[in-house]
């Protein structure tokens, strides 16, 4: 499996200034424990650790809390597509589900511009213990901050050897002046353990990739369009 | 069954050290390597090893990745996934997806091998002669599988799948290919059920004997290089 880096520069009506692609490099080691989560179905009690965003160590799990006939179905653990901005997005690890019963407690609230694919100053080697963006560009409209749009997953699309998808998010200069973007990366949140006793839990932002983009000068009113197609090939 | 080796309950899957990591992917890349063993189980002797790249994560990773990325939320959205049944099936973003820790003697997931020599294609979704667990002819003995814990080195980060075939059938056998099937859930109304998705095959040119009395270790140990 490999991503594709893709940055596109438009004006403010759309027209295109730049366009430019390359290889990312930079899935981290986060990315790695991740799957390992998943595939070991990791619970409390294997001690399993993550760095965050933060730069705090973080328990990480994938342990269920179940009760009767409920189920821990949605978690949000590895989620990247998200909403624009500082609308909210639920992060739910101790949500339950099952005929009769639907119910989410202990939800974590996102920012949704907090997860999915992010954009940075920083210039800084890239590595695989790399927890954060050097320098994020923040959401908003102040100077040197952008506007996060909606991080999406386009479809999958298949033709053999070949299978892919893309994330997207377009990021908006109003700030006034220009932004030079250095790195891009992907935010996702990962479940923190253990569960108490009444299954409820929290959620921590981890960096699952992290890609240097060299300078893309964003200047005041331009749209920066961000991809990475996700590809594997038999 | 009288020397005839018996399946170990469990694997040997340890922690690989930093200074001990196979690189076998590009700068960038997320794969797996493969890591096959034949022990000769009278002696403890290595009678074959190789490491080699994963060539083909096939479209049932990709899509289940894309699940686990895109929430898809419970019963609404949801993405027909071909399963190991060759039935699609409805599966939503879930807490219990992936996981492939097969216990001892189940040999409908975790790591498979089989004796189809088919080369991998994107849509491949099942094994194609999968090798049943058991010791008559043609049969090996599953183990559970096992995990270590990822670790990482100043490129590599990784974590090790192990799972141990014993050949107790009382005649040679040679595994040529090798794959890797997870659980996830699928939804109907209310209801959820268990089903197998294949997610990785590999094809082994020229195959690997595992002579009656040997035992096949596989490790794949899924990487990104940075």
């Amino acid at each position: 499996m490999r991503a594709i880096v893709g940055i596109k520069r438009f004006d403010k009506d759309f027209k295109l200034l730049e366009k430019r692609s390359f290889p990312s490099r930079s899935f981290t080691f986060n990315f790695i424990k991740l799957l390992y989560l998943y595939f070991a179905d990791v619970q409390d009690a294997a001690g399993q650790t993550g760095v965050d965003i933060t730069n705090t160590a973080r328990a990480i799990t994938n342990q269920d809390y179940t009760s009767g006939a409920q189920y821990q179905w949605w978690k949000g653990q590895g989620m990247i597509s998200a909403p624009g901005g500082d609308a909210g997005i639920y992060c739910a690890p101790a949500s339950h589900f099952s005929a009769g019963v639907q119910g989410y407690y202990n939800l974590r609230l996102l920012a949704g511009n907090m997860v999915g694919l992010q954009v940075g100053t920083g210039v800084g080697a890239v590595a695989p213990g790399d927890y954060a963006m050097g320098t994020r560009v923040a959401n908003g409209g102040a100077a040197n901050q952008l506007e996060y749009g909606a991080c999406e997953l386009l479809n999958i699309v298949f033709a053999d050897p070949n299978g892919q998808f893309t994330i997207r998010r377009y990021f908006t200069n109003n700030s006034g002046g220009g932004i030079t973007v250095q790195e891009t990366g992907l935010y996702s949140p990962f479940i923190r353990g253990p569960f108490d006793s009444d299954g409820n839990n929290t959620a921590d932002l981890f960096c699952i990739c992290r890609d240097l983009t060299g300078a893309v000068a964003v200047a005041d009113t331009e749209i920066l369009e961000m991809t990475y197609t996700i590809q594997i090939t038999v | 069954m009288n020397n005839q080796p018996n399946v170990k309950a469990t694997a040997t899957a340890k922690v690989i050290k930093p200074d001990q990591i196979h690189h076998v992917l590009a700068e960038g890349a997320v794969g797996l390597a493969l890591e096959y063993t034949v022990t000769d189980d009278k002696t403890g002797k290595i009678t074959s090893h190789g490491i080699q790249k994963s060539e083909s994560f096939v479209q049932q990773f990709l899509q289940l990745l894309f699940l686990m990325m895109n929430m898809t939320p419970p019963v609404a959205a949801a993405t027909d996934v071909r399963d190991t049944s060759n039935t699609l099936r409805n599966v939503v973003h879930g807490g219990s997806n992936w996981y492939c820790g097969a216990l001892i003697t189940d040999a409908t997931y975790g790591i498979q091998v089989g004796t189809g020599n088919t080369a991998p294609v994107i849509s491949n979704y099942v094994m194609e002669t999968l090798i049943a667990h058991g010791v008559a002819g043609g049969q090996l003995q599953y183990s559970a599988v096992t995990f270590a814990a990822p670790a990482a080195d100043a490129t590599t980060s990784q974590f090790t799948i192990t799972r141990n075939f014993a050949n107790g059938s009382g005649g040679a056998i040679t595994v040529n290919e090798i794959g890797l099937v997870c659980r996830a859930y699928d939804v109907a109304g209310s209801f959820v059920t268990v089903r197998y998705f294949l997610i990785v095959r590999d094809v082994i040119g020229g195959g690997i004997a595992v002579p009656n009395g040997q035992t096949l270790t596989i490790n794949y140990r899924p990487q990104a290089v940075v």
